[in-house]
């Protein structure tokens, strides 16, 4: 079966506006394929080329070197198909017309991507119930709150019904129930059968709603896993932290197996960072035995992650 | 399809403006403005007695006012780049051209209005009367001559984005300057008036020019005609800068989803 999207050796270089710097690498040697029907994730922190691999699939950006197909499309060859079978969606505040109304937006995109006029009316009353805009249609954007706003995004991106959907960082700024709503919404998408690519820097975001997820620091791909990988690095590297631990308290927690290190911060709260799964409630015991009551447990950040996985080929922190 | 792009494009244009503006602000500023440029042209005739000044003055202002409002659709892609939505415009599989003709068409009426409103409000005060049936129809043609070279800027704007308003100016000082607005075009050498007249304005003020000096002439229609001619030259050439400059975008990168 052909994959979705691919990429092959894809590389990016971006000329620096002073003259003389070296080019500043933004891909390099990226090669992976997205299934089609899976929701693909691609993480990785601030500045690791997420975007940038985004835009290139979206034909918005072409690669230095290295090729890019969607559906079979090159995106550098054979950009107008390319563009008629996918859908881009981006996070932030903006993307929209805000002085227009909801159904407006949707009215102008569905004319660029040559909705027919026939269907264009029923398409846009069905994404806005879908997205549960329908009783604010016809208000202004500039009205909406962040989270409509964002949904109203995802209205837009389907418009034309495409194959595959591009989603770059759609849930960045948004509150936690926002980000819920904005997942279903998209794990809907997938029921359908489209194709999603979606990237994020949220470790839980990525182990919540993809069927794989690629790894990807400083423009190098690192390792394409499962959500369930994830979730056991995510697991493995949890941290607890714990309030009113008196120094005695703290030298026999950082004596037990599993405990990689203790820190205490500022504020006096006791870091305990563990190496390997299942630590963290003999932790919490001894913990609770030694009369501490404030305590709970924290999900290690990305960065600590790239660099407990993959060391010096991941982020240097 | 291309119409009704252009037709929801407009939409956008037309509540853009109207965010710009209240009516006060864009009398009492904009406006005012235009007109203390065209008194101040009209001023100098007024200064050496000569009458056919003032008008010459007066005219050339009245049109040079439209064309700098049709022109300045030119830095319009800025508006796409600051809202995020050109990114998605690149990425959407239609030409960019009716987007940016059709929500930019608001400023055709929008120049042609000012125009008149400068006249009625400047030529009672340096006492030029007469019959001005003429000028409407005129300054359309003008405005229309003037949309094409705006489109170009506008198409320009998207490979060079800081460059958009340095262009704009550039472009319509240029044509004030040698397009016949203040003083004649025959007083630049020969050179000169040839570049001319490949701007918009010069040939739609010789035509006006004519059509309140002599009526409706075969000279006057021709010259307005060519004006159109001028205009429909430029759409053609900002429809393959629309295609050149966004594939340039997408090669140097400066088409970002985060401006």
């Amino acid at each position: 079966m052909q994959s979705a999207v691919t990429t092959t050796a894809l590389r990016r270089e971006f000329k620096p506006r002073k003259r003389g710097l070296d080019p500043i690498t933004a891909l390099d040697d990226v090669s992976l394929a997205v299934e089609p029907g899976e929701i693909h994730g691609l993480l990785g922190p601030n500045g690791a080329g997420k975007t940038t691999l985004v835009k290139i699939l979206s034909t918005i950006l072409t690669p230095t070197s290295g090729t890019a197909t969607v559906l079979g499309h090159d995106v550098v060859e054979d950009p107008g198909a390319v563009r008629r079978v996918i859908g881009l969606v981006f996070g932030g505040d903006r993307g929209l017309y805000t002085l227009l109304s909801a159904r407006h937006n949707l009215e102008y995109w569905a004319a660029l991507y040559g909705v027919p006029s026939r269907d264009t009316g029923s398409r846009i009353d069905a994404l806005l119930a879908r997205v549960g805009l329908t009783r604010r249609a016809d208000d202004r954007v500039e009205t909406y709150s962040r989270g409509m706003r964002q949904r109203l995004h995802l209205a837009r991106g389907l418009i034309s019904d495409p194959e595959v959907l591009f989603l770059d960082e759609p849930t960045v700024g948004l509150d936690p129930v926002a980000s819920l709503e904005f997942r279903q919404l998209v794990m809907t998408l997938r029921e359908e059968g489209k194709t999603i690519f979606l990237t994020t820097h949220d470790m839980g975001e990525a182990e919540a709603i993809c069927d794989r997820v690629s790894l990807i620091d400083r423009g190098a791909l690192l390792a394409t896993e499962g959500p369930e990988t994830l979730g056991r690095w995510i697991t493995a590297y949890e941290r607890v932290e714990a309030r009113g631990v008196t120094d005695d308290a703290a030298t026999m927690v950082s004596g037990l197996p599993g405990v990689m290190s203790t820190q205490r911060l500022p504020d006096g709260t006791l870091r305990i960072e563990t190496a390997v799964t299942g630590v963290v409630r003999p932790i919490m015991e001894a913990l609770l035995a030694a009369g501490v009551t404030e305590l709970g447990t924290r999900p290690p950040s990305l960065e600590e992650v790239y660099l407990r996985v993959f060391g010096d080929r991941g982020l240097q922190v | 399809m291309t119409i009704r792009i252009a037709a929801n494009a407009a939409r956008v244009g037309y509540r853009e403006t109207r965010s710009q503006y209240t009516w006060r602000s864009w009398l009492f500023g904009w406006v005012l403005r235009l007109v203390a440029q065209t008194l101040f042209f009209a001023a100098m005739g007024i200064l050496v007695g000569s009458d056919d000044l003032i008008e010459f003055a007066l005219i050339g202002n009245v049109a040079a006012g439209v064309t700098l409002m049709v022109l300045g659709i030119g830095p319009d892609t800025a508006w796409e780049r600051s809202q995020g939505t050109l990114p998605l415009l690149i990425a959407a599989p239609r030409s960019l051209l009716p987007v940016f003709a059709g929500r930019n068409v608001f400023h055709l009426v929008q120049g042609v209005g000012e125009g008149l409103v400068i006249f009625v409000l400047v030529a009672p005060w340096v006492g030029v009367e007469g019959n001005y049936l003429w000028l409407p129809p005129a300054l359309m043609a003008i405005a229309l001559g003037s949309y094409g070279l705006g489109l170009f800027i506008a198409a320009f704007a998207i490979r060079k984005p800081r460059w958009g308003n340095t262009i704009y100016n550039l472009v319509y000082w240029t044509t004030v300057a040698i397009g016949g607005v203040n003083v004649s075009r025959t007083v630049f050498p020969h050179w000169v008036q040839q570049v001319g007249s490949f701007l918009p304005l010069v040939h739609g003020l010789t035509g006006l020019r004519e059509l309140l000096s002599n009526g409706f002439t075969g000279a006057a229609v021709g010259q307005l005609g060519l004006e159109l001619a001028v205009g429909a030259a430029w759409f053609t050439v900002a429809l393959a800068g629309f295609a050149l400059f966004s594939q340039g975008g997408r090669k140097d990168g400066t088409i970002d989803l985060v401006e």
